[in-house]
């Protein structure tokens, strides 16, 4: 993948806070932590980021691939200062006292994807970062999630279902991005934890007490798994022969 | 296609409107077993079944397209929670296709139950004796051979055995296994002796014809002799609607599922409000086990062995208590029911071949409910009681002390926050569990009630000749209409039903 994609547009940003704020309306009032997140702003400036410079997606391989390998967040096209982190987050607070909008600006960039049929680029490397997470590089064996583009595979399979499947499901992706805001007082999104948090990240959905969330998770995941270990360069490496 | 089976998605010749004595919607044990019966008896039947037809090669045993090709909602149906993942035929044959092939007929005080509770006095032993006899030479019912017993099976067998229980070798529906292990992504040797190679050639053969990626989408004019069924052609792959026609006939057979066919009489609006009530999922917990030793219990007959021990059958309350019955499963649906995620569960996968699994059988009643939205969705609600949750504690306590009694090194409860057992100290664990929704992986393969059978409006929405309340012959024929649960597997049961209804129907 050469460079990555470019900023939103501004229709792209209105559809996105519209979702965002149709996904929040399922919610406890309580578990919405918008204003303890807007409260938080101010404590958190001046404070590095916990990631630094961040390479643009070129040279060889996929940028999940080399993301996944390095462990690192994968999202921004550039390296960032801390003066730049400090102006976006001020500029974010002043917009999060205005709408949800404002919120839209946390996700960052993300690559251009060709071909995806239903996913926006947002939307495939929030799965595309679940999945590395969920099933990473090395450890008990070599192969991990981005060998096999799960997030495309997601993409096909949700094309294919019903609008109102489709809607749900989107807004789920929304509201699991957007989770470490609404439900950690952070002011990352998901796909700029770093891998262990974001796997302690969907492990807390999992997890957790609000149903909504952990029918986020249960869905990915079932998804997710069911794809991952239906492959046949993965039977070797779990002791399973296919289906002779 | 074959004569007497027509494919939607290609054929370009069908009318747009078929005519026919009967139209029966779903080509299951149900839905095939009516068509064969009535088609014998020289009735013009239509059958309509939303799945296509996979046989041999085309059935892969892989997880990621059969589920989506064989399994309703490409095997991603549930309960509105997400509690329960309801698994439901979509294929030609019906969850004959899909299932573990246990054959096990409703017991004798289950229907006495059904008598003396519900008031089907119709539906005593001595009248469906020869109906349940003859659903047994259907499915060529036979008791796997010692060597077909799996060592996931037999793990099971042995903790029962060391522990004193009562268990039991199921029979079941195959001939000529080799032992692949897929049964629940359907069988590409052909073994199962389900309704694609027994009911479906017969009832073909005596003039019915099946038209596949057919949807039913609405009954009209229920209340009037030609009824019209309106149904919407689907793609190759069964995702999207593309085109439609119409079916009219004189009566109508639903046999579509608990969940379909009621489904399609509230899109209709037809029947009184015990539709879509009275929904048994009978809920299924996995529970899995590490042994040292490979089990693979992903070869051979996945599901053979059947703790009987705690399960209890009578006339006062049918089939109660619970089941343990040891079940194998592929590496995409095991991946996704195992607890642990991220490095420590791909850790957990490499020892695939050494966990051995079994499920959890308890079988409720009443507790769900299948409704339809105003944009025509389904909805599937379920509210587990309390005593329900009790006895899967039960269950898991005793699932565990078969499995540590057979030697395993640890056993997995697989719920969100997992319970991992190293040895009977460790059980209390279990006490804890509260199974809130989307926290346990359960899943329903044997969904019933819904248009539950009754000899007055007042108690269900079917007279106990299968006719529905409201309408006028418009039929259920399937596991729709079972007032409580029926056994530990409806396929005999419904074959059973079925072919009783069908002989009342005719008669009359």
């Amino acid at each position: 993948m050469g460079r990555p994609g470019l900023k939103p547009g501004a229709g792209e940003d209105r559809k996105e806070a519209a979702r965002f704020e149709s996904a929040c309306g399922g919610l406890p009032i309580g578990e919405c932590a918008l204003s303890s997140a807007l409260d938080d702003v101010s404590s958190r400036i001046g404070r590095e980021p916990a990631e630094g410079g961040l390479e643009s997606g070129s040279g060889r391989g996929s940028w999940l691939a080399r993301a996944s390998a390095r462990g690192g967040p994968i999202l921004m096209a550039r390296p960032i200062s801390r003066r730049r982190v400090l102006q976006g987050t001020l500029g974010i607070a002043g917009v999060l006292a205005g709408s949800a909008s404002g919120l839209v600006g946390l996700r960052g960039w993300a690559p251009a994807v060709a071909g995806l049929r239903c996913l926006s680029r947002f939307e495939y490397r929030t799965v595309a970062l679940l999945a590395t997470a969920l099933f990473p590089e090395g450890g008990a064996f070599p192969l991990g999630a981005s060998r096999f583009d799960l997030a495309r595979r997601f993409d096909g399979w949700l094309a294919d279902e019903p609008d109102e499947v489709k809607a749900e499901l989107k807004s789920a992706l929304l509201l699991f991005e957007y989770g470490p805001v609404i439900f950690q007082r952070r002011l990352e999104t998901f796909s700029h934890l770093d891998a262990d948090a974001r796997l302690a990240h969907f492990e807390s959905w999992a997890r957790s007490d609000t149903l909504v969330r952990r029918k986020v998770a249960l869905g990915l995941r079932k998804f997710l798994s069911l794809v991952f270990y239906d492959q046949p360069e993965v039977w070797p490496s779990i002791g399973y022969g296919g289906p002779t | 296609m074959s004569d007497g089976i027509v494919d939607l998605s290609v054929a370009s010749n069908v009318p747009a409107t078929l005519t026919a004595d009967v139209c029966v919607i779903g080509s299951g044990c149900g839905g095939a077993t009516a068509a064969w019966e009535l088609a014998k008896a020289g009735r013009q039947v239509i059958v309509l079944e939303e799945g296509g037809d996979f046989t041999g090669p085309q059935l892969t045993g892989r997880d990621g397209a059969m589920y989506d090709q064989l399994y309703m909602d490409r095997g991603g149906r549930a309960t509105e929670d997400l509690a329960i993942s309801v698994l439901q035929g979509r294929v030609l044959g019906g969850g004959g296709v899909i299932n573990a092939c246990d054959v096990v007929p409703i017991a004798d005080p289950v229907l006495r139950h059904w008598q003396k509770r519900y008031g089907l006095s119709d539906f005593g032993p001595e009248a469906l004796a020869s109906y349940k006899a003859r659903a047994l030479e259907d499915l060529s019912a036979n008791t796997p051979r010692e060597d077909q017993v799996n060592a996931n099976n037999a793990m099971l067998r042995e903790g029962t055995r060391k522990l004193g229980w009562r268990g039991e070798v199921m029979m079941h529906n195959r001939v000529g296994c080799v032992g692949r292990g897929t049964c629940l992504l359907g069988c590409s040797y052909n073994a199962k002796k389900n309704p694609r190679f027994v009911a479906i050639p017969a009832a073909i053969a005596s003039g019915a014809r099946f038209y596949l990626r057919a949807r039913a989408v609405r009954i009209d004019d229920a209340s009037a002799e030609i009824k019209t069924v309106r149904v919407r052609r689907l793609d190759g792959k069964g995702y999207h609607e593309q085109g439609e026609l119409t079916v009219r006939a004189k009566v109508v057979v639903l046999a579509a599922n608990a969940v379909a066919s009621a489904q399609l009489l509230l899109r209709s609006g037809i029947g009184n409000g015990h539709v879509g009530r009275h929904l048994s999922l009978q809920p299924q917990l996995p529970i899995t086990a590490l042994f040292e030793r490979a089990i693979d219990s992903f070869r051979g007959i996945p599901q053979s062995w059947a703790v009987t021990e705690f399960e209890k059958i009578d006339e006062d309350d049918g089939f109660w208590g619970f089941r343990i019955e040891a079940i194998g499963g592929t590496p995409g649906i095991t991946g996704s029911v195992l607890p642990e995620l991220g490095p420590a569960g791909k850790e957990m996968m490499t020892r695939y071949p050494h966990i051995a699994s079994s499920l959890l059988l308890v079988p409720d009643r009443d507790a769900g409910t299948v409704s339809v939205e105003k944009s025509g969705r389904l909805r599937i609600g379920y509210a587990m009681p309390d005593e329900q949750k009790a006895r899967y504690r039960d269950a898991a306590r005793a699932a565990a002390r078969l499995y540590l009694a057979a030697g395993a090194t640890q056993v997995i409860v697989p719920t969100a926050k997992p319970v991992f057992i190293r040895s009977e100290a460790d059980l209390a664990a279990i006490d804890g569990l509260a199974f809130e929704p989307a926290t346990t992986p359960f899943i329903s393969a044997h969904q019933q009630g819904t248009v539950r059978f009754a000899p007055s409006p007042k108690d269900g929405a079917a007279d106990p000749s299968g006719k529905v309340y409201g309408a006028r012959d418009v039929y259920v024929f399937d596991s729709s209409g079972f007032p409580s649960t029926s056994s530990s597997h409806t396929m005999t049961p419904i074959l059973t039903v079925s072919r009783y209804l069908s002989a009342r129907l005719l008669a009359s």
